[in-house]
């Protein structure tokens, strides 16, 4: 499935993979449930390492950081494995999204 | 953090009269939005990301990564000022100072005092060494208790872009309500 806005797009039609791109700054992390099913269900249907790219997502605000730790805080309850392969040029997810790795020790987190 | 009753101003933070007043007489671009939180959302983003454009445009080395760090900041504070303005009073104003290799840029609103005692919360916890943990505690309470907003949006400003914040608060005369001012700067190479 694709979700595609004039700010980003998700992508979970390839299985075991999810790409997000553009820019998402929703008002609250409740506006991210909509658009992050598709990772929820995504890991639900998971067969290995669920490898979430994100190397070309510019902007995440911390509504979204918030419902993107909630989907790591749900793959530990569902024992799953995610990878997040992000950017190392983008300050914000260089800078901050390492510490989710303290949410979950099957996150693995690779930059590129 | 000074000591003061609550019906004086406030100023927290590495930040004193002078230095605030020096803030002021240099501000180098300022805005007044006026916003509906359910209708003009984006709007937050159209205006950080011009201010990252705007305080670039002089800047030669490092410039995706500056602009990436500028429009990230400056999104929270607008974000955090709008999601915490009193109902009745939708005006936020935005200002951006340029100092040689510094952006500071800071967010007026008005507030109720709920909001100005969360605030002082919020702003008392940057100054602990385990700020990470703090970020990571405030997630798990938000999934608990389904919390309407993040509330990590400044702790993280300052925990991930090593950042300085100061807020200077002010009581409105024969109100009940407190202007507030945040200022955060961000020092690059």
């Amino acid at each position: 499935m694709i979700i595609k806005t004039e700010d980003y797009i998700i992508d979970s039609s390839s299985l075991n993979k999810i790409t997000i791109s553009g820019s998402m700054r929703l008002p609250s992390p409740l506006s991210y449930d909509q658009p992050f099913s598709l990772i929820k269900n995504a890991l639900e249907e998971s067969t290995d390492i669920l490898n979430i790219d994100i190397t070309e997502l510019e902007y995440l605000n911390s509504s979204g950081i918030t419902s993107l730790a909630r989907m790591i805080i749900q793959a530990r309850k569902d024992d799953k494995s995610i990878k997040l392969i992000i950017n190392k040029n983008i300050p914000w997810q260089n800078k901050t999204l390492s510490s989710l790795q303290n949410l979950w020790e099957k996150l693995y987190i690779e930059s590129n | 953090m000074n000591q003061t009753s609550p019906n004086e101003t406030q100023l927290f933070g590495n930040l004193d009269e002078t230095k605030f007043k020096t803030i002021q007489n240099n501000i180098s671009l300022s805005f007044k939005m006026s916003i509906n939180h359910a209708e003009d959302w984006e709007k937050c983003s159209i205006v950080s990301n011009f201010f990252a454009d705007y305080h670039t445009s002089s800047v030669h080395s490092n410039k995706n990564e500056i602009k990436s760090t500028i429009s990230t900041i400056t999104n929270e504070l607008i974000e955090n000022a709008i999601k915490h303005t009193y109902k009745n009073y939708n005006d936020i104003s935005i200002h951006l100072t340029q100092l040689p290799n510094e952006a500071i840029i800071t967010t007026e609103n008005i507030t109720n005092k709920e909001n100005k005692d969360n605030l002082c919360h919020t702003i008392k916890q940057l100054s602990n060494t385990n700020l990470e943990g703090i970020i990571l505690s405030r997630i798990k309470n938000n999934l608990i208790y389904n919390q309407k907003n993040s509330e990590i949006g400044l702790l993280n400003i300052v925990n991930s872009f090593s950042a300085n914040l100061g807020a200077k608060i002010s009581p409105i005369d024969n109100t009940k309500f407190f202007k507030i001012e945040l200022i955060v700067s961000i020092k690059y190479e």
